[in-house]
């Protein structure tokens, strides 16, 4: 692959962990930090700094500790840092799948895939929200979530982008590899992104920037043929493109990578035990994605803790939890 | 053949369209992750059903033309083929025991009985 997503790093061949964590958000991270630091081999799938709900926070000043307001994706990045120091390995990759069936658990990115005794699933919630009219349509039929799977079908064509994260950015980036045109739709004036990104896409000569435009609809019979959008204040317009790329964030959990391995109840939530543990033996979930969950970073911090401790205990094969006491 | 072929646009029309038994057509490509995480469903299900379907794999990127006709715009996309019409269409990937269920019920749909 001639592309390499922010973070993504070529040196590191391993792909048999015994925690594999996917979201690095404060729950993802600071289970990385109790896992590593009990000596599990941590490996961490995150789609972005900017991607999840901390990442995108301005400001914070109610996280104990921390006097002041301090940004949310520095506060992350902290939590990331402080994680790799003991050892846990971050790599910057979407799950696409999962197979939680056997023992060894399986877990399938779009640049590689992995395996791991354990599971932790932080994966937040800000998952795709209300589909756009036409989406589920044509999805498929020109309608995609996944540029790197699906970017050779556009060459030469001209395409929307819909999103505001880190994660549309670099999927835009990727595309201008091969089509005429990204038509990139941010639903908001600024891009959720680091800044050396923002600057690549601007600088991209096929990438036109639309700040502000809310998508309306996908139209095409059976096939993406074009989109309307309107900019804040403006009438609704129409661009004529072939493929619609959508990273558009609401705020659901966010579990359609396990593709019904793991029940949900009808809210779309995954059920788990005191210590974090789902119905599949060593699979965790913590932070946003639950449902009855407050969603503060520290709670997520403090869930991600336990889990973390939860799966020490059961990899380790002890009855009870171990406090990770500094000494 | 209790294992995927993997089929040419030359040999498309004569494996997969008048193939006597029903067929599922994986277009796939290299680079692509959810059709790595087919793959291995796949061969199960080609050595499971050996005899009453054909797995056959079209790489994309060495083999388009047939994917063109079909307007695959994403992969993978499988199409479930018999007697050289498309039964069914699957566009993305799906777990083992989805898959399964699709392949069991299009082999029920096709299957003639005796």
């Amino acid at each position: 692959m001639d592309f390499n997503f922010n973070g993504h790093d070529p040196e590191n061949t391993q792909t048999a962990y015994d925690v594999v964590i996917v979201g690095g958000g404060p729950a993802g991270a600071t289970a990385a930090i109790y896992t590593s630091r009990a000596g599990l081999s941590t490996l961490v799938i995150d789609k972005g700094l900017t991607a999840g709900a901390l990442g995108i926070t301005a400001k914070i000043a109610n996280y104990p500790g921390i006097i002041g307001e301090i940004n949310g994706a520095e506060l992350l990045e902290r939590m990331r840092e402080q994680a790799r120091s003991f050892g846990a390995r971050f790599t910057a990759d979407k799950v696409i799948g999962v197979d939680l069936t056997a023992e060894e658990k399986t877990i399938f990115t779009n640049a590689a895939t992995y395996t791991g005794r354990a599971v932790i699933i932080a994966t937040g919630s800000m998952g795709r929200g209300k589909r756009t009219k036409g989406e589920d349509e044509l999805l498929g039929k020109g309608v995609s979530y996944c540029a790197t799977c699906d970017a050779a079908f556009f060459r030469g064509q001209e395409v929307v982008v819909a999103g505001n994260s880190d994660e549309a950015v670099e999927e835009a980036l990727y595309l201008t590899k091969f089509v005429k045109r990204v038509h990139f739709l941010s639903p908001t004036p600024e891009l959720k992104a680091p800044e050396h990104l923002v600057n690549e896409l601007m600088d991209s000569t096929n990438v036109t920037y639309y700040p502000g435009a809310a998508l309306r609809e996908i139209t095409g019979a059976d096939r993406v043929e074009g989109v309307t959008f309107a900019l804040r204040g403006e009438a609704e317009q129409r661009l004529a493109v072939s493929g619609a790329f959508i990273y558009l964030q609401g705020a659901k959990p966010i579990t359609d990578f396990l593709a019904g391995q793991l029940e949900l109840s009808d809210q779309g939530c995954l059920r788990v035990d005191r210590e974090y543990q789902t119905a599949i033996p060593n699979v965790f979930a913590v932070g946003d994605v639950l449902c009855d969950h407050i969603k503060q970073a520290v709670v997520a911090a403090a869930e991600g803790a336990v889990s973390g401790m939860a799966v020490e205990k059961v990899l380790r094969g002890r009855k009870q939890l171990v406090a990770d006491w500094s000494k | 053949m209790n294992e995927p072929i993997h089929v040419t646009d030359e040999a498309f029309e004569k494996t997969v369209l008048q193939s006597p038994v029903p067929v599922i057509v994986d277009f796939w490509a290299p680079w692509c992750g959810p059709c790595r995480m087919v793959a291995p469903t796949l061969d199960k299900l080609a050595s499971e059903f050996a005899g009453k379907l054909l797995v056959a794999k079209v790489n994309t990127d060495e083999h388009s033309q047939w994917a063109i006709k079909y307007g695959v715009r994403g992969i993978p996309t499988m199409l479930l083929i018999a007697d050289g019409k498309v039964v069914k269409q699957q566009v993305g990937a799906l777990p083992e025991p989805m898959l399964r269920q699709l392949v069991q019920d299009f082999l029920a749909q096709t299957t003639p009985v005796a």
